[in-house]
């Protein structure tokens, strides 16, 4: 329902329900917003739309059959959340991955890093009606979904990654089309500079607004962008390096603002975010150019596969901040629980600080910078 | 109490414009607008539309339209007979509600059509020839404003109340600007009417205002800002984008509904551009161009040609200028206007006062 008949009666608009079927909704969570004039005084959000109980999906499964559901929890970043399973699941078995193998997930991660930072300028970019650069990023995300089309036939959901290793090498040519992407993309990330981050008009709607402090960040737990655009330097990737991440050279980009100035705004996030893919582009051009040769897996897993008893617990660094997966096994072959830990179910619970006392107008674009995903915040 | 006729109240309304009027001049002049729009403003209006879609697909990297004719060239046309076709959705409004936001949408349609004829589109199409034909335009446009606000408030639905508010604020913060520049222009070229803007502006390129006046220069895009803002137009369409709120006042609409609030936005649009052409580019004027060894029946449609192609030039400029950029919020707009294009506007008035005095009183008038 959009809108309460007394509002009219009363010439004021107090109340606005935004349901995830109403033309103003931002996602699949529904909001009920208390507008004093244009300003939003107070938020309810509520989440669980796309509960799906995949988490319970895992516990009826096997373990040689969880991977798809992994996938599923978040379709995008489907990598990320596969990876975190693995680690998991390799950690505990003791299972080890051949060199190669961890090279190529790497470059996959990265690459999703990518498409997933595109995805999320693109829709601050929409948000501030700047039509224009959300083709442009859009047009830079499908080359790379391209590249997992060749890599695996899927361009979300890749189902790629296996206890152990991958599904399978590289596609012919795969490498040399990632070299010409990771080139043309340097390219384009100074023409995005150029064309939107300190234009006039993007720099009014989304300097100083939407901001969220230090001291919020650390209150709420938020990680990965949202927090480095505050101030706050916090990268698994660095501070607690997994996979071959303790052997490449990048900078962890974070945002460090004069005394005074509010930082963690929309801006902020835009810039980190096109600032990290960067990053990823050079992560990918030194994976690529040492990679060895060998194989992709030497364990074969099959459907009486079994993971020792215990627990194991894993945390990368996914695009929208830290991300865990912890495993219980009771030593048959099917998983005893699977849980994961997403950054999305965080972010939505500071969702009504940051909108508190902010315009109508500016709503869509905060919403859009905190890149919310309610596929992996419900699961 | 004597009643007039309405032949009579009518002559009254036309001799009080200057327009000298005898029966058949009123059928007359309505078949000679309809040929207007007909033969000239729909396709001049069609082919902006069009090149505006393809241009704007070029610079973000997309086809634009391709299915229907040669490079997509008749797709307009077949949205246009699509939209007849969709019905309506069942609004949450009672039916007299959809009713009045129709006589709303209507009132909208005759108002900007009402401005759009008072412009004159070359000697064979120019109905008003007096001192306030251009104002007549403008405030038929500020009708039409008015008449979008109440449309949105009617369909109950918070974000066309939001929007329509918005967009009805933008319009009565940038007309102040707009009437600024039309009384400097007047000043420039001694008078509003068409006949004495194309006369001050005939003799050369170089007497066109915008290269006659560096003031009339200054103001030139304070009018062309100030109409996007007031139209609604590409980055200042915030309310009518649905961008914002995912609800604008565009949103509301569907079927014939959409068809006449388009194109009635569309008009209003190539309304401001021609009269925009008038101030500062010279009309009809074209340097180089025998208008006297010329027949009427070549002449008319000539100007009107002429008109028009600068008009789509200038179209075509603005296009490229704010495809690429971000929508303003309507505060924004509101800020830009009052903080500069006001003050601007009124600088441009006082110096073109001043810069006419000095001419006269050096003699290069």
């Amino acid at each position: 329902m959009d809108l309460e008949v007394n509002t009219l009666k009363n010439k004021q608009i107090s109340r606005w329900d935004l349901d995830i079927f109403s033309k103003g909704s931002q996602g699949n969570f529904s909001l009920q917003l208390e507008l004093d004039g244009d300003s939003i005084s107070a938020v309810k959000a509520d989440r669980g739309y796309l509960h799906r109980g995949i988490e319970k999906c895992f516990e009826k499964s096997l373990w040689f059959n969880v991977m798809p559901y992994a996938d599923r929890i978040e379709s995008e970043t489907s990598v990320f959340n596969e990876l975190a399973l693995c680690l998991s699941v390799e950690r505990l078995a003791e299972i080890e991955v051949p060199l190669r193998a961890q090279y190529i997930r790497i470059i996959v991660c990265e690459l999703t890093r990518m498409t997933s930072h595109l995805k999320c300028l693109a829709k601050i970019a929409k948000a501030c009606g700047a039509d224009t650069a959300t083709h442009f990023l859009m047009r830079d995300r499908e080359k790379i979904l391209d590249l997992f089309e060749l890599l695996c036939g899927a361009r979300f959901s890749l189902n790629y990654f296996r206890f152990g290793g991958v599904q399978s090498d590289l596609s012919e040519g795969f490498i040399e089309r990632v070299v010409d992407l990771c080139d043309s993309i340097r390219l384009r990330l100074k023409e995005y500079n150029e064309l939107l981050s300190y234009n006039f008009p993007f720099l009014e709607r989304t300097a100083q607004v939407g901001c969220i402090s230090k001291e919020n960040i650390f209150k709420y737990g938020i990680t990965g962008p949202i927090a480095r655009a505050s101030g706050v330097l916090s990268d698994v990737r660095r501070s607690r390096p997994y996979s071959l991440y303790n052997r490449i050279d990048f900078e962890v980009v974070h945002h460090a603002l004069p005394v005074g100035i509010n930082g963690g705004s929309i801006h902020d996030r835009f810039m980190v975010r096109l600032k990290e893919i960067y990053q990823s582009v050079s992560i990918i051009s030194q994976l690529v150019d040492s990679l060895p040769a060998g194989s992709v897996k030497e364990v074969l897993i099959q459907q009486d596969f079994c993971v020792p008893e215990g627990e194991s617990i894993s945390l990368i660094e996914s695009p929208r901040g830290e991300f865990g997966c912890y495993i219980m096994s009771d030593g048959s072959t099917s998983p005893q629980r699977i849980q994961f830990f997403t950054p999305s179910s965080k972010v939505f619970e500071i969702l009504p600080e940051v909108l508190k006392n902010c315009t109508l107008d500016n709503f869509p674009a905060v919403v859009a910078s905190l890149d919310l995903s309610l596929a992996e915040a419900d699961r | 109490m004597h009643q007039l006729h309405w032949k009579d109240f009518a002559t009254r309304i036309f001799e009080s414009m200057g327009v000298t009027v005898g029966f058949p001049t009123p059928i007359l002049f309505a078949t000679l607008l309809l040929l207007l729009n007909i033969g000239f403003i729909f396709p001049a209006l069609y082919f902006i539309s069009f090149t505006e879609r393809k241009i704007t697909a070029d610079l973000q990297a997309r086809v634009g339209p391709n299915r229907v004719g040669l490079v997509g060239f008749f797709q307009g046309i077949f949205d246009t007979l699509k939209l007849f076709q969709k019905t309506k959705p069942n609004f949450q409004g009672d039916k007299k509600n959809r009713l009045k936001q129709g006589y709303f949408l209507l009132v909208i349609f005759s108002s900007v059509f009402a401005a759009h004829s008072a412009v004159s589109y070359g000697q064979g199409f120019q109905w008003l020839d007096t001192e306030n034909a251009i104002f007549l335009s403008l405030f038929s446009l500020i009708f039409s404003n008015i008449a979008v606000y109440f449309s949105g408030v009617l369909s109950h639905k918070t974000s066309n109340i939001v929007s329509s508010g918005r967009a009805f604020a933008q319009t009565y913060v940038a007309i102040l600007p707009v009437f600024f520049v039309v009384f400097s222009v007047a000043v420039n070229s001694s008078g509003f009417s068409w006949s004495q803007l194309y006369v001050s502006q005939s003799s050369s390129l170089w007497d066109w205002n915008i290269f006659s006046n560096p003031f009339i220069l200054l103001s030139m895009p304070v009018y062309y800002i100030s109409g996007l803002i007031f139209l609604g137009m590409k980055p200042f369409g915030s309310p009518y984008s649905q961008m914002d709120l995912k609800g604008g006042l565009e949103g509301q609409y569907s079927g014939n509904d959409l068809i006449i609030f388009k194109l009635t936005r569309s008009i209003s649009y190539l309304t401001w551009l021609t009269i925009g052409t008038w101030l500062f580019f010279g009309g009809w004027s074209f340097p180089g161009l025998p208008y006297d060894g010329l027949d009427t029946f070549i002449l008319y449609p000539l100007q009107t040609i002429i008109i028009l192609g600068k008009t789509f030039f200038v179209a075509l400029m603005l296009l490229f200028i704010t495809t690429a950029l971000p929508q303003l919020r309507s505060d924004q707009a509101a800020k830009l206007i009052w903080k500069v294009l006001i003050p601007i506007s009124v600088l441009s008035l006082a110096g073109t006062a001043i810069f006419m005095n000095l001419k006269t009183m050096w003699g290069l008038d």
